[in-house]
């Protein structure tokens, strides 16, 4: 109920925002930076793919509002962080919203993953579609929409995020230096893991290719997997 | 690709195209006379056969070229591949060197590294420490370690051993054949711990797409 309510709250101030954002602004921040604010770009990739280590998250396609939200965050020190802390707050709100824009409407294609490990992915898989009933660990698609995909306007996808960059995050909240998340569910539900799940559900999560996206893979540049997603031609073709 | 080949090329002042069949057939048999074919180390495609031996596929040409040569003169040391260089011949060099640079290697990304290790070699690769007088690697390796032909190697994909080997490599000087001794002054500046974690970010980063 608690937790409800909250989520009423961040709906009810945040829905507008990503629509406000211009996105070609975005875009031109995001790909050139400006004086004071490096290029987006550099560390997140072309179109926010990331550069396939799971250094640095996916942006591409995230919800426009949980990305202008974490900037806010970054800003605030609600989510500190050393190198995007500052850069945050160097950016107007404005500038936030529309780069928040630009990113989400963008849709970038996946680099082939590292072979998975069936076990662990099974077992990540049950904990993000069932939860850890003993632990009190809830399901991570209760929030974070069916496999991971993402529930609008809060609720950032996670299915193809990079497993490095989840678990780093999943420890981040277990360690309360992430404090960004409604009411602090996310250090509750992290807390309650142990580091074995937290490898599990990250490696599942980012192994999984949201339906609406898997049609980019369906293209003529080549052929796909599930798991690679659109062929790197697409890619290439971006340098 | 062709142009930073041509590039290489005209760089080492001589206008002749490699041989991409001599440079094939120096890579897999080895040169004249008693010489070992790289392909035992690097593989006949360039991936490298162990992480220890680097990856060559499609790497600058004229970067592959001039570390031949600086093997040959010590510049860059190595007790295995001094011998192998002092043995080829420039243009067996320039031949090999176009093979390699023009081949293609698959990737199997690595097992997924330690986030906060991730992270750490990233924004250090793309922000560098001001503080401490580090520059970016982006500048001169390009975004995400691509590398910028002819003469900065790509660093995305490099095997983790490899990466951590050189800068240890350019910190004691056993390397020093980089231009006007950048790099050995940016691995003086380099802790062990930054060490670790920018070899274990571009061992994870995807190596950069030819073009065709």
């Amino acid at each position: 109920m608690r937790l409800a309510l909250a989520f009423l709250c961040l709906i009810a101030a945040g829905s507008a925002h990503a629509e406000q954002g211009d996105r070609m602004k975005g875009a031109a921040l995001a790909d050139q930076g400006r004086n004071g604010v490096p290029a987006c770009r550099s560390c997140h990739g072309d179109m926010g793919i990331g550069d396939g280590s799971g250094a640095f998250p996916r942006l591409t396609g995230q919800l426009g509002f949980y990305l202008y939200k974490q900037l806010k965050d970054f800003a605030a020190g609600t989510r500190p962080s050393p190198v995007m802390s500052p850069i945050a707050s160097a950016l107007s709100d404005r500038e936030m919203q529309d780069v928040a824009a630009y990113y989400s409407s963008v849709q970038g294609p996946f680099f082939p993953l590292p072979i998975l490990d069936a076990k662990l992915a099974q077992r990540g898989g049950m904990i993000s579609a069932a939860g850890i009933a003993e632990r009190n660990v809830p399901a991570c698609i209760a929030c974070h929409g069916p496999a991971g995909s993402g529930m609008q306007p809060s609720f950032p996808y996670l299915a193809g995020q990079y497993a490095p960059y989840l678990e780093y995050q999943l420890d981040q909240f277990r360690l309360n230096r992430r404090q960004n998340s409604p009411l602090n569910v996310m250090n509750d539900i992290a807390a309650r893991m142990t580091e074995e799940d937290m490898r599990a559900v990250s490696e599942y999560l980012a192994a999984v290719r949201p339906p609406d996206l898997s049609r980019i893979g369906a293209s003529s540049t080549g052929p796909a997997s599930p798991y690679t997603g659109a062929p790197l031609a697409t890619y290439q073709g971006t340098r | 690709m062709l142009i930073g080949l041509a590039v290489g090329v005209a760089s080492v002042a001589n206008a002749r195209a490699p041989d991409l069949a001599q440079g094939r057939a120096v890579a897999l048999g080895g040169g004249a006379g008693d010489q070992q074919a790289c392909a035992a180390c690097h593989g006949a495609n360039g991936a490298g056969v162990m992480p220890i031996y680097p990856r060559l596929a499609g790497q600058a040409a004229f970067y592959l070229y001039k570390q031949l040569l600086d093997f040959r003169s010590g510049q860059r040391e190595s007790a295995v591949m001094g011998p192998i260089a002092s043995r080829l011949s420039p243009r067996d060099m320039e031949d090999v060197a176009g093979f390699y640079a023009a081949a293609t290697a698959p990737y199997s990304p690595p097992a997924d590294g330690d986030g906060a290790q991730l992270q750490r070699g990233g924004t250090l690769a793309a922000a560098g420490s001001a503080e401490r007088g580090i520059p970016p690697c982006a500048n001169c390796h390009g975004q995400a370690g691509r590398g910028m032909p002819p003469s900065f190697p790509y660093l995305a994909g490099q095997s983790e051993a490899y990466l951590a080997g050189q800068l240890a490599a350019f910190r004691d000087g056993s390397r020093r054949n980089d231009p006007l001794d950048v790099m050995r002054r940016i691995a003086g500046r380099l802790n062990s711990g930054d060490v670790t974690a920018l070899s274990t970010y571009f061992a994870h980063v995807y190596p950069p797409a030819r073009e065709e």
